[in-house]
């Protein structure tokens, strides 16, 4: 535990200045945009999280808070002296100008230093009363200090991150909203989870963060291949991945329950059934090594037989239901122009975002330092070719690259699922986009070796063999195999649904698997596809306690005699549905 | 049965919750041979056990029947039996949160009350985290052992009778997150912090009154507590209806423009107008307006 307190190379961090928060992956040398103002975050290496930062020269020093409380605050009274009669605003106040402090910064006056000299030159300053004062001197410091806090990343952080961010990318899921999903659904360690969400791997991120690795969560995810930028920030040990398997939503059509492996059941091939028996630390150790060697480690001892029976089973169910899959089709086009435009618009915001080419430049540079130093010039392009590899040779596999080519050349208008997806613009400045980016890197394999192997493993990348791709592309057929066969064996003890499309039919579809007795929580941005939502499952008669809420948070400044609401909060976080399966 | 593990068939022993319907919830233990009078007649026990949870159970008398659920935090928190004023869902979900809850996480918290919260602290933190709950009030700590004991958590608890406020928290050094829920709750801040791991976490009070939070701020900044932000968060519950509002006849002129689509009116003269119809959400007239702030603090080392 005290090893996860410090900043570790390769951990994703939040570097928090205000309210403003981004998302980056520590690496030696690499350049971090934050605030205007590059730097490498190289010193935070091995210190704790939670420590403040100062930005110097390209790279950074630490901060201790002792330092950071300059001017002490009068705590309690009433006394507050001055107020504004005598204060006009005419611009006049500050006798230094723009120019002036830029060559005192220049000068290397810095800190506490410069701010002193700035609240002297205000005319105004001592005019006012203590509490304004106070908020002077901190609007001084947040605009001339520039510090920031290396956090790591929870759900709570993640989720503030996103929201204010790049809502539409998370379907506006609010934290508290997110707190709600997951304490409704009961969400904890040793049970079996299904989510189909459309946030980035957000909600998939902290449903795993709350089992701990321990059970078995199955991604139904949307488009092509997962997308999963934001599970990367928690940094999960690769354990954790273990417990997850993934299956296309736009295959969940030929899906069907398992009622056959239920009278298996009764002579333990589930580790569920077995579990329950068991008790105490013997139920999690069981749970964790069971569950999911079961379905991964064809070495498991004595079901072994039983399991692939059942695979043949399931095979067999999905050859004979190949038909079953055509007549899926017209749903299928359904939901593909939607998930093209959910490439397109992926593409089209990093095409929008401005630091991302400065980035992508900056690493371009250390490249060729790099080649420099082995006298290796020859090539000028080669790293833009190494960048750009991977994702194309590995587009089977990598799912990111799909955002990366605009395949799609005509602009479908649409965002056909309701109007979530108005502000687009909410892109253009962030810098979620440059992290996308960095995850894309890392969640490949092959990406991962990092800068310095890019120039020596040149050569390698070219000769990435065709049998190692047929290997990989039978290693995800299999893994599609075992995801459809965790999904059909059912038991499922709770479906969380966040994405942007018709919640209702996905919910009717997944209840099937839910277990009775077992919560299900559909979020949505909007609450008129949750009446519908609503509507329907009520008249299955398979549901009990269903609710819609909808949560208020209201965020307070708590400071002496001036405590008070926010002058801003947020308008919705969204609204959930929850309810309970039973038995008819 | 456990409330941090799921099981399907109902046993001897179990705790389980009797829905009726919405806000009209039980929780009954199974005893082979006793009997529970609900309105909508009596469930003998004997007949639950070997049911799976979920199932739907005809009451004897045939006046209606009811669903036997798996009891979860969530659930417990509005069937259980109230000692004190206690923490709902919401405010959990949050401090569940916000205080970073997960497998492995050490919590204390004082309070223990009805022990709402730490159903589903427990359940959040299980298998390998622990809880620490202080109470002084002797006879609510008994009960809420003897709770957790029935409930199949009793070994991820330690309750103990203590005034944390007078006394401070028994334990150093251990701690991921602190919660407080006391009437003073700056007078147990310091020992808080002498709880909390040496890599520091995060702590939590709830208080009803804005005074109350004002003196635990200014006790947690002066304790080096950071980042201590304030929020009330309430749940607003929709009821869907379908709603019509009927037009009103304004006495148009047949033949004229306005009328030209209802041209039949003879015909039909009251459907051809057609009103408002849609599904509504409709929030109640009356409705949780506050239940407490909560004030979350982070501490870190340096």
């Amino acid at each position: 535990m005290s090893l996860a307190s410090k900043i570790k190379e390769d951990d994703y961090v939040i570097l928090q200045k205000g309210k403003n928060m981004q998302l980056v992956q520590v690496r030696k040398k690499r350049k971090i945009h934050l605030d205007r103002k590059f730097f490498d975050l190289d010193p935070a290496i091995g210190e704790s999280y939670g420590t403040t930062w100062e930005i110097t020269k390209r790279t950074i020093t630490k901060v201790y808070s002792r330092k950071l409380s300059v001017v002490k605050e009068e705590s309690t009274g009433s006394d507050a002296v001055g107020d504004n009669r005598n204060i006009v605003d005419d611009n006049t106040a500050q006798k230094l100008s723009h120019n002036e402090i830029l060559a005192l910064k220049k000068d290397g006056l810095k800190g506490e230093d410069l701010i002193g000299q700035i609240v002297e030159n205000s005319a105004t300053f001592k005019e006012k009363n203590i509490y304004s004062q106070a908020k002077y001197i901190k609007k001084k410091k947040d605009k001339h200090i520039p510090i920031f806090k290396i956090l790591k990343p929870t759900t709570r952080l993640l989720c503030e991150m996103y929201y204010t961010k790049a809502s539409p990318k998370i379907v506006f899921i609010r934290y508290d909203t997110m707190g709600q999903i997951l304490t409704f659904g009961n969400i904890h360690a040793n049970m079996k989870v299904i989510v189909v969400e459309s946030c980035m791997g957000l909600l998939l991120g902290a449903v795993m963060d709350r089992m701990g690795g321990y059970g078995t969560v199955v991604q139904l995810y949307i488009g092509d291949s997962p997308l999963r930028i934001a599970t990367d920030g928690y940094n999960f040990p690769k354990e954790y991945y273990k417990t997850l398997h993934s299956f296309p939503l736009n295959q969940a059509g030929s899906l069907k329950l398992n009622t056959e492996s239920e009278l298996k059941e009764e002579y333990s091939t589930s580790p569920k059934n077995t579990d329950c028996q068991c008790s105490g630390d013997e139920k999690v150790k069981k749970q964790r090594t069971d569950s999911p060697s079961n379905i991964f480690d064809d070495n498991s001892p004595s079901n072994d037989a039983i399991v692939l029976a059942e695979k043949n089973d399931v095979m067999a169910a999905k050859n004979s239901s190949g038909d079953f899959d055509k007549k899926d089709t017209p749903k299928k086009v359904e939901t593909s122009p939607s998930v093209q435009d959910d490439d397109l618009k992926c593409s089209n915001s990093e095409d929008k975002f401005p630091n991302k080419d400065a980035l992508i430049l900056d690493e371009k540079d250390e490249r060729m330092d790099v080649n420099n130093s082995c006298d290796d010039l020859v090539e000028k392009n080669t790293p833009e070719k190494l960048e750009t590899s991977p994702l194309d040779t590995d587009a089977s596999k990598c799912s990111e690259s799909e955002n990366n080519c605009p395949k799609i050349s005509d602009k479908k208008n649409g965002d056909s699922p309701a109007c979530i997806d108005t502000d687009d613009k909410v892109f253009q400045n962030d810098g979620i986009i440059e992290e996308d980016s960095a995850a894309k890197d890392t969640d490949d394999n092959d990406a991962e070796r990092g800068l310095e192997n890019n120039h020596s493993g040149k050569g390698k990348r070219k000769r990435v063999p065709y049998p190692e791709r047929v290997a990989r592309k039978e290693k995800r057929k299999q893994e599609l195999e075992d995801a459809r066969f965790v999904i059909e064996s059912g038991h499922f003890d709770a479906v969380l649904i966040a994405c942007k499309f018709d919640p209702a039919p996905i919910l009717l579809k997944l209840l099937e698997f839910l277990s009775p007795s077992r919560p299900f929580i559909v979020f949505c941005q909007l609450i008129e596809p949750l009446y519908e939502c609503f509507g329907k499952i009520r008249e299955s008669k398979e549901t009990v306690n269903v609710k819609i809420t909808e949560s208020w948070l209201r965020e307070y400044q708590v400071l002496p005699m001036r405590t008070h609401p926010l002058m801003n909060m947020s308008g919705t976080g969204g609204y959930i549905l929850t309810g309970i399966k039973v038995n008819t | 049965m456990s409330f941090n593990q799921y099981k399907d068939k109902i046993e001897e022993g179990d705790t389980v919750i009797l829905f009726l319907g919405v806000d009209d919830t039980l929780t009954i233990r199974i005893k082979h041979g006793k009997t529970h009078q609900t309105r909508y007649g009596a469930v003998r026990h004997a007949d639950l056990i070997g049911k799976q949870y979920g199932s739907r159970i005809t009451c004897i008398g045939g006046k209606g029947w009811l669903h036997v659920l798996h009891p979860t935090p969530e659930l417990w928190t509005i069937t259980l039996p109230h000692r004190t004023q206690i923490i709902y869902s919401i405010d959990i979900s949050m401090i569940t949160l916000q205080l970073d809850l997960k497998p492995g996480s050490i919590v204390c918290e004082s309070g223990t009350g009805s022990g709402s919260l730490s159903h589903a602290i427990i359940r959040s933190i299980a298998p390998t985290g622990h809880l620490y709950t202080y109470d002084y009030h002797q006879q609510r700590c008994d009960k809420a052992r003897e709770e957790f004991t029935d409930h199949g958590i009793g070994d991820l608890v330690t309750v103990s009778c203590r005034d944390v406020c007078k006394d401070g928290f028994d334990v150093e050094h251990i701690a991921d997150a602190v919660f407080l829920d006391l009437p003073v709750p700056w007078d147990a801040i310091k020992s808080a912090k002498q709880a909390f791991k040496l890599q520091g976490g995060k702590i939590c009070s709830f208080s009803p009154c804005i005074e109350q939070v004002q003196r635990s701020c200014d006790q947690l900044r002066e304790s080096g507590f950071v980042e201590v932000t304030t929020v009330e968060c309430i749940a607003r519950p929709y009821d869907v209806k379908t709603i019509c509002l009927p037009p009103y006849n304004m006495g148009y002129i047949e033949g004229s423009t306005e009328s030209s689509d209802d041209a039949p009116t003879d015909t039909k003269p009251k459907s051809s107008l057609k009103g408002f119809t849609a599904k509504c959400g409709i929030l109640p007239k009356e409705t949780a307006g506050h239940t407490g702030f909560l004030t979350f603090a982070s501490l870190y080392t340096e």
